[in-house]
């Protein structure tokens, strides 16, 4: 097939599940710890089906985009192997990627990817949680890990610890969701609240040779390393639900009024050219990452255009309305909650700064692409 | 109000919002017997408590004396951590209406609502700088990168011009909804120096994503 006409049969494929995700969004975002009363959903089962490694960047971005148009805290509340899969699928053995994907195939199964610290946020090198030798090849988990995605209901999960210092001594391992030594709580967050953000705690888990992953990786190659491509992988995902999120506030905006002014009706133009730009740069930020994952600043580019477009479309675009609009239209209310959580996931605004600079002044501008 | 009246006020409002937080300020502006701005339908947010201190409502284009005001309470989560309250009014009777007026005339409560902004902004910005003090990477604290220096400098210049702004008591309706934007703005820079901490519901900062939602409840149309 023609890759535009087979994006195009993708992003009609996605479109048909985005309505019956944003039928379900309020409800998630009230309650989220009840959200298994709608895994049978054909739209969240479809969500669970993605696979952003086999897919690669290009084709997730195509979908990502049109299923945020329904609602982006649905997308992250689906079951599946979310970011634990993107880091398996790059430095797991095929034995780890079976584990994960089986422990999740019912589809009511979630995983999590464990990173962030009480104290250790942006800087991950700097994370503390350790893997201590127990003497017998084996070694024993400990530590808290805070802000995890579907923590607190995963099944399996991802999580990144030192074995000593420096950077070359962190390993990503997987574990068990259901160990006695794992305690976990969801957090009450601001919004995004489908994805049940959550804390683990760490506390004597058994990991064995079998659970490291990337052992048949060099030493280089087998922890921080697979961890960031991960990152990129991730963070045009990032961009491409800001997008969506985007879209979805300006379509709904728009459909509330037909006779608008000439006035009004400039400033709906004027953000939908925005995001179709910020669409088009994430789109060629998926590109560059299908190219090659090393090269992180195209991605971080692209989420610091779409989290600021979120931000600005979501405040601004809501007062076309009149007063009071995120009180009489509780989604416009929640997608503005929402979005503030891109400036989190992945790197925050700040960081992606320092790569896109760092990028630039080492290798030059190279304004044509 | 007067717009000497007013001027004493929003320096008060300020403090006591910068002390006591957003519920405090709010219900100080309330208490003072300034009309309470509604959504077309009479949606609004307002602090638990003062209900019975309100004077009159201003639906669009109208103004609603509180005794001819059926009012319903209304949950609202993030409104809740903050102490504020979700409520539908419904006008019983004749309304007054508004004086239409070329540019729409702001409503005082939505320039009294800049300074409460005000004071929080200022508020979460020391709790901001006393949070990244702590917080360690590389042997240095977050404090000591130019990036996050720059975030403080340029909140602490918009904090310290909308301060004059609104001293100004023929502030036209334009600027003040300027002034809100920037308070938008300058307090989302703030929000992110918590990291995602700050997107903890229990976390204070959650009061400058609350008071967004009360300029989106109370602001005047038209600024647009
Ligand atoms: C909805 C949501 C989902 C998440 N999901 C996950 C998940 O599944 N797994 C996971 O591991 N984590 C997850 N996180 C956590 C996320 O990765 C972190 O929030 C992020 O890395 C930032 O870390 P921090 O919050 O500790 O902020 P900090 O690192 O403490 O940053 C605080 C402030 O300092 C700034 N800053 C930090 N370092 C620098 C620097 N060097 N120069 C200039 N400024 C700097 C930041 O930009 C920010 O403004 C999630 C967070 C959210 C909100």
């Amino acid at each position: 097939m023609d890759p535009d006409d087979e994006l195009e049969a993708l992003r009609a494929q996605a479109g048909e599940h985005a309505a019956q995700l944003r039928a379900l969004a309020l409800s998630v975002d009230a309650a989220p710890d009840r959200v298994d009363e709608h895994l049978s959903s054909p739209a969240m089962q479809a969500v669970r089906g993605l696979d952003p490694i086999a897919l690669g960047a290009r084709r997730t971005v195509a979908m990502l985009v049109e299923l945020a148009r329904g609602d982006a805290g649905m997308v992250l509340a689906c079951p599946g192997p979310a970011l634990a899969g993107v880091v398996t699928g790059i430095i797991g053995s095929p034995e780890q990627q079976e584990r994960l994907r089986s422990a999740v195939a019912d589809g009511r199964g979630w995983a999590f990817l464990a990173i962030t610290e009480p104290d250790v946020g942006s800087d991950a090198t700097a994370l503390r949680t350790e893997l201590r030798p127990a003497g017998d090849g084996t070694f024993r988990l400990y530590g808290v890990k805070r802000y995890i995605g579907n923590g607190a209901r995963a099944r399996i999960g991802v999580v990144l610890a030192r074995t000593g210092p420096g950077p070359l001594a962190l390993r990503a391992v997987l574990v068990d969701g259901a160990s006695p030594q794992l305690r976990a709580r969801p957090l009450d967050m601001v919004g995004l609240r489908g994805a049940q953000i959550s804390e683990l705690a760490f506390d004597g888990m058994p990991v064995g040779p079998q659970d490291l992953l990337g052992e048949h990786l060099s030493p280089l190659r087998r922890g921080m390393w697979g961890v960031m491509q991960g990152f990129t992988t991730v963070r045009v995902q990032i961009a491409a639900m800001a997008v969506g999120t985007s879209l979805a506030v300006h379509e709904y905006v728009h459909a509330q009024r037909r006779g608008w002014r000439t006035g009004e009706l400039a400033v709906l133009d004027r953000a939908h050219a925005e995001i179709a730009a910020v669409h088009r740069l994430t789109q060629r930020a998926a590109a560059a990452v299908d190219a090659d994952r090393r090269h992180t600043h195209p991605a971080s580019l692209a989420k610091l255009a779409a989290v600021s477009l979120a931000r600005t479309v979501t405040r601004r675009l809501p007062r076309l309305l009149g007063r009071g609009a995120l009180l009489e239209h509780p989604l416009l209310e929640k997608w503005w909650r929402d979005v503030c959580a891109f400036e989190f996931m992945e790197g925050t605004s700040h960081i992606q700064r320092l790569h896109v600079a760092q990028h630039c002044l080492k290798n030059g501008f190279d304004h044509d692409n | 109000m007067s717009p000497a009246l007013i001027s004493v006020a929003a320096g008060e409002l300020r403090r006591v919002a910068r002390e006591r937080g957003l519920a405090a300020g709010l219900g100080a502006i309330i208490r003072g017997g300034v009309p309470v701005p509604c959504s077309a339908t009479g949606l609004t947010l307002l602090p638990v408590g003062v209900l019975g201190e309100v004077a009159a409502w201003r639906l669009p284009g109208a103004t609603v004396p509180a005794d001819r005001a059926t009012v319903t309470v209304l949950a609202h989560a993030l409104g809740e951590t903050e102490g504020l309250t979700q409520v539908r009014i419904v006008a019983r009777g004749e309304q007054v209406p508004s004086q239409r007026t070329a540019e729409p005339e702001p409503d005082d409560a939505v320039l009294l609502l800049a300074s409460v902004r005000l004071g929080l902004l200022e508020h979460m910005l020391e709790a901001a700088v006393a949070h990244l003090n702590s917080r360690i990477v590389d042997g240095r604290p977050l404090t000591t990168r130019q990036m996050i220096q720059a975030a403080v400098a340029d909140t602490v210049t918009v904090a310290r011009t909308i301060a004059h702004v609104l001293d100004d008591p023929e502030l036209p309706g334009g600027a003040l909804a300027e002034a809100h934007e920037r308070l938008d703005e300058a307090g989302w820079t703030v929000t992110t120096l918590f990291g995602a901490g700050g997107y903890l519901r229990e976390h204070p900062v959650r009061c400058l994503y609350v008071a967004g939602l009360v300029h989106d409840a109370w602001h005047t149309d038209d600024y647009r």
